[in-house]
């Protein structure tokens, strides 16, 4: 019995208890390559009340290495199984250490999309109303050696083709300098940060059409000064199209690569008033060639249901593409929000025309969420106080997970360029769009939450001929399970 | 000698031979049992190995712990009214399978739930009634020793009630066997597992990733076929199920969702499946395997890409299978000391990826291959890691070339591709003796390939036959003191700044030569323009291994081609300097 368990090792913390009471009378753990024959069953002291003590004591040890207890998780619960802390929580496997792990994760995201209103198939990029499995990633997430870690994350969900969009490799041994190789998504806009999973709103905003979604590269990340400022230095591939909502990472298309600096500031986490202490602020900046694409996917919607601007086919880039990104989030209480704008300069050319300029594009957004239930929106997952758990029981005893309300408006402004020189078909793409959103949100557990979202966006031409429709509606109900 | 069959088909006659080497080698055989680790180069493929010895100490350990609770007299003592947790629902049934999927057995589940939930209420109930919280060992039986019979007594019950709810939850029964029958976590050498308290079904969860970064100093040319600008690119990510079921019956199977960098269409982009096998492999020396797996003809090919001392391999995998869709007999005896494989496959074209390939004809390719260690059991130590051997193919191809575009190491540059009307018209013969010798520091491996194919254009010209032929020779070398192999590197001080400890460092250099026959441009089968009659190829690695999970390797590769004509336009020559980081596990 206990050389079972003790191959199956315990815990440090269990270790540092047991290891004082090594004593004639108990016998000590065999070693993992000891023989079993050459572990005796151990001789109980004779006196009845004395072998009470002693067994009573070794079973104390034994239950708390297969149990647990205090803040330790027993070997039943470490070795392998669904691991309940916060952080790591999920199917996993562990080593006796904990220095290698393996979680087992997932997330499945399927949506219902439908178009009150208006909403014509005869616009550019529209879909029609439906059922879409929006999302479908099995989370391979693994630690070797304590400071190596990767991650492996296709998704198969059947929008697209199948595609891999994490694959990385980090060396994370110093908080001031973390190393990461691999696919993975640039720290550029604070909004293409947040998990898929974790978003207040189903899609994300316009701002979303100019950031670099997720590239091949390298990048490190520290935190310095206490943990209040935040650096991120990354090179990635400038692949085709790398840029936009619809991205999808590639080889290079040229020699070309893009550099990307973000700076994050927590100004009021160690000292000032409480309410502040989860504000940040930050910018950043992409820099990069771009010669033989046009290096911009087709700028989308929030509900990524009508195109709402594309670059004709033979316009490329022709320079320097310079991106800036000035972000902030905060979260307080009840209340979250977060805003980023980002401003563009972008070299481009007609190669069919000979048509050359430096184009400036803007866009912006801001949203805001407030928690219902007693409970904290957070920028990473939403944890309810009183999760539901999926039986009449826990609605009887209050437990009805968290209920959140949120808005956002966001906003785009193409440069007057763009029409100008015929860069894009005037007549069917939009110079401006304003989009506003509202969401409720259902959290019934950290685990399984629905989200329900409004969207309307306003598109404005570039001049009297434009043709297309001058609003999308646009209502994404959403079931999100992610483990 | 005019005979020629249009088409491979495995005759009576053959199978009736393989029959009867059935039945000698059979004979001859011991079950595997005896085995614990594959020998460390040979037959080796992408599969890490299982670590039978790591199962078959944990299966001693659980038998070892059923038995001294069997033994234990307080176990059997009366178990007294333990209030049973508050029943919850059971979700519904799922054993008509309607979903598709493996049910699960919510009651097995529930019972487990049950004797684990009474260990923690007792657990939790003991230490309430502890004043205040203290480890464990410290704690004394309550109420202080009085020596009232009666006392012990109760103390002894609720000793024996513990010790019941811990065995329950641990040991259980034959039929509902407890947690410890459900082992699994994280070992040296077998990763992280799950598997049976008998050792008899076994899941291993491998991983590989390399990421690279390949760069072209010089000679490329924009307007040469298939060159590529430098890029990070995601080279391999496999992550891998490998399984044992019932003991003897052995499954791998691998997606390959990375990116692949080769211009090839078929590759590029595409998530693959490698790998997709099953296995009989009761005896070591006849083990019988189906599915998609490596074609056992090149050495090198053999080796597992994790395990190579180069990024990528030599220029003689353009004229070898990669894998190939079959069956196949193989089998090891005395260790390693010599070992072989026969099989029947779709045959693919030579330097073909891994794509799924159904076959384009009914003819197929029969491969076979021999190796030894003839000094293995050796009392002269320097000879011991010493092998040598030969693969051998013969087949039908018809309907395709039965050639990929040849590429670089780099997979940067396509230098011959024959005409796209050339077909396949009949035989192909692949021979390739190999030979590699690993000694303390020093790595050494060579292999060279003949290829010899029927042709036509358009399958109706006339018969023309080429024959192409590759060769290469590399040696390897540990500057720090580890040991080198043809399987996996463990750095005998795994990197460790504070301890002084850097890992090790391995230093390797390779040339490779391939040349295509001039006949393949006098019959007009490829363009001369484009195409080249030689390729010379020398490599310099630098290989870092900072445990045996984690590795950095960075490759400098120069190929010189030669033309087949002075019109020859393409660049003479191509420059990659790569980067690796490597994980696996």
């Amino acid at each position: 019995m206990f050389a079972a368990l003790c191959w199956a090792t315990p815990p440090s913390w269990a270790a540092e208890l047991s290891e004082p009471e090594q004593d004639a009378t108990v016998p000590s753990a065999p070693a993992a390559d000891t023989p079993i024959e050459s572990t005796p069953l151990p001789s109980l002291p004779q006196k009845p009340r004395q072998q009470l003590r002693e067994l009573d004591r070794r079973l104390s040890v034994l239950e708390s290495v297969v149990v647990g207890r205090g803040h330790g998780r027993g070997v039943m619960e470490r070795g392998l199984g669904w691991s309940p802390e916060i952080k790591e929580r999920g199917f996993a496997l562990y080593s006796n250490d904990g220095l290698f792990r393996l979680h087992l994760n997932g997330g499945v995201q399927a949506d219902y999309h439908g178009y009150p209103g208006t909403h014509s198939l005869n616009d550019p990029g529209t879909e029609p109303s439906g059922f879409v499995l929006r999302r479908l990633r099995p989370i391979l997430d693994f630690r070797i050696a304590q400071y190596f870690r990767g991650q492996i994350m296709p998704d198969l969900a059947p929008r697209k083709r199948s595609e891999l969009f994490n694959a990385f490799i980090d060396w994370d041994r110093f908080e001031w300098a973390r190393v990461r190789v691999g696919q993975f998504k640039p720290v550029m806009s604070i909004e293409n940060q947040q998990g898929e999973f974790d978003l207040v709103f189903a899609e994300r905003s316009l701002v979303q059409n100019f950031a670099l979604r997720r590239d091949f590269g390298v990048q490190v990340t520290g935190r310095v000064l206490n943990r209040a400022v935040r650096y991120d230095l990354g090179v990635f591939n400038s692949n085709n199209g790398a840029v936009g909502s619809s991205s999808v990472p590639d080889t290079s298309s040229d020699n070309n690569k893009l550099g990307m600096a973000r700076l994050m500031y927590t100004p009021f986490l160690l000292a000032g008033p409480k309410a502040l202490r989860q504000l940040d602020l930050g910018v950043a900046a992409m820099y990069g060639g771009c010669r033989e694409s046009v290096c911009q996917q087709p700028m989308l919607t929030m509900g990524q249901d009508h195109t709402i601007f594309q670059y004709n086919g033979s316009v490329t880039g022709n320079g320097d593409h310079t991106w800036l990104l000035p972000q902030m989030s905060w979260f307080w209480g009840r209340m979250g929000m977060m805003s980023t704008l980002v401003h563009t300069w972008e070299h481009k050319i007609d190669r069919a025309t000979g048509a050359a300029a430096q184009l400036q594009h803007q866009a912006w957004m801001v949203q805001g969420e407030l928690a219902l239930t007693d409970d904290e929106p957070a920028f990473n997952r939403v944890t309810p106080k009183r999760p539901f758990d999926g039986t009449w029981e826990s609605f009887s005893r209050g437990h009805w997970g968290a209920w959140t309300i949120g808005a956002r408006y966001s906003e785009q402004t193409l440069d007057a360029d763009t029409f100008r020189l015929n860069f894009g078909d005037a007549t069917q793409y939009a110079r401006t769009a304003k989009g506003y959103s509202v969401a409720l949100n259902w959290y019934a557990s950290r685990e399984f939450r629905f989200q329900n979202m409004w969207e309307h966006t306003d598109f404005k031409g570039a001049n009297g001929t434009y043709a297309a429709a001058g609003k999308a509606d646009m209502l994404i109900f959403r079931m999100t399970l992610i483990y | 000698m005019n005979f020629r069959p249009r088409h491979f088909q495995p005759p009576i006659v053959s199978l009736t031979a393989v029959l009867a080497l059935w039945i000698v080698l059979v004979s001859l055989q011991r079950p595997i049992e005896a085995q614990a680790v594959e020998p460390y180069f040979g037959y080796y493929d992408e599969v890490p190995p299982i670590d039978q010895s790591e199962i078959d100490a944990v299966q001693e350990r659980t038998r070892e712990a059923r038995k001294r609770l069997k033994q234990s007299t307080l176990s059997k003592a009366e178990q007294s009214d333990v209030p049973e947790p508050p029943p919850l629902p059971l979700p519904p049934p799922t054993k008509d399978e309607r979903d598709g999927g493996p049910p699960i057995d919510f009651r097995e589940v529930d019972e487990m739930r049950k004797a684990f939930q009474e260990m923690q209420g007792q657990v939790t109930k003991e230490e309430a009634l502890s004043s205040a919280p203290r480890a464990p060992s410290e704690r004394v039986p309550s109420p202080p020793p009085t020596g009232d019979k009666k006392e012990l007594e109760q103390e002894l019950s609720s000793l024996a009630q513990r010790l019941n709810a811990l065995e329950r939850v641990l040991v259980g029964t034959e039929e509902r066997p407890g947690l410890a029958g459900l082992i699994g976590g994280w070992t040296r050498h077998n990763g992280f597992f799950l598997m049976s308290s008998g050792g008899d079904f076994f899941l291993r969860l491998p991983v590989l990733i390399q990421t690279d970064y390949r760069s072209f100093p010089t000679g490329q040319d924009g307007t040469d076929p298939g060159v590529r600008p430098s890029t990070f690119i995601l080279q391999r990510v496999r992550p891998m199920i490998h399984f044992r079921l019932w003991r003897y019956f052995r499954g791998f199977m691998t997606p390959d969702l990375g990116n692949g960098f080769s211009s090839n269409p078929n590759v590029q982009g595409r998530v693959q499946t490698p790998d997709a096998f099953g296995e009989w492999d009761y005896f070591s020396g006849f083990r019988i395997r189906l599915g998609k797996f490596k074609s056992p003809l090149g050495l090198e090919m053999l080796q597992a890409t994790q395990n190579l001392s180069f990024m990528e391999r030599s220029l003689t995998r353009n004229l070898l299978p990669n894998r190939d869709l079959g069956a196949m007999i193989w089998g090891m005896f005395n260790h390693g000391l010599l070992e072989y494989q026969v099989g029947v496959f779709n045959g693919v074209p030579n330097a073909n990826f891994y794509t799924e390939s159904a076959a384009t004809t009914s003819g197929k390719t029969m491969e076979a291959r021999v190796f030894a260690r003839p000094f293995l059991d050796s009392s002269i130590e320097v000879f011991r890691g010493f092998g040598v051997g030969t693969g051998f193919s013969f087949g039908s191809v018809r309907n395709n070339n039965g050639q990929d575009p040849m590429q670089t190491e780099t997979f940067s540059y396509t230098f011959f591709q024959y005409q796209s009307n050339v077909t396949g018209d009949g035989d192909r013969t692949r021979i390739s003796p190999q030979a590699a010798w690993y000694y303390k520091r020093l790595g050494l491996l060579g292999q060279y390939v003949r290829s010899t194919q029927h042709l036509s254009v358009n399958g109706t010209g006339p018969d023309r036959r080429t024959t192409h032929e590759a060769w290469s020779g590399q040696a390897s070398f540990f500057l720090t003191e580890d040991t080198s192999t043809f399987g996996h590197v463990e750095p005998r001080q795994p990197v460790n700044p504070s301890k002084g400890q850097w890992g090790a460092l391995e230093l390797a250099v390779r040339y490779a030569q391939l040349n295509i026959d001039p006949d393949t441009y006098t019959f007009g089968l490829a363009d001369p323009a484009v195409n080249v009659l030689r390729a010379k190829s020398t490599t310099i690695g630098l290989n870092w291994y900072l445990n045996s999970n984690f590795r950095l390797s960075s490759n400098f590769v120069h190929t010189d081609f030669t033309g087949a004509t002075p019109a020859y336009r393409a660049a003479n020559h191509e420059d990659g300097l790569m980067f690796r980081a490597q994980m696996v596990f």
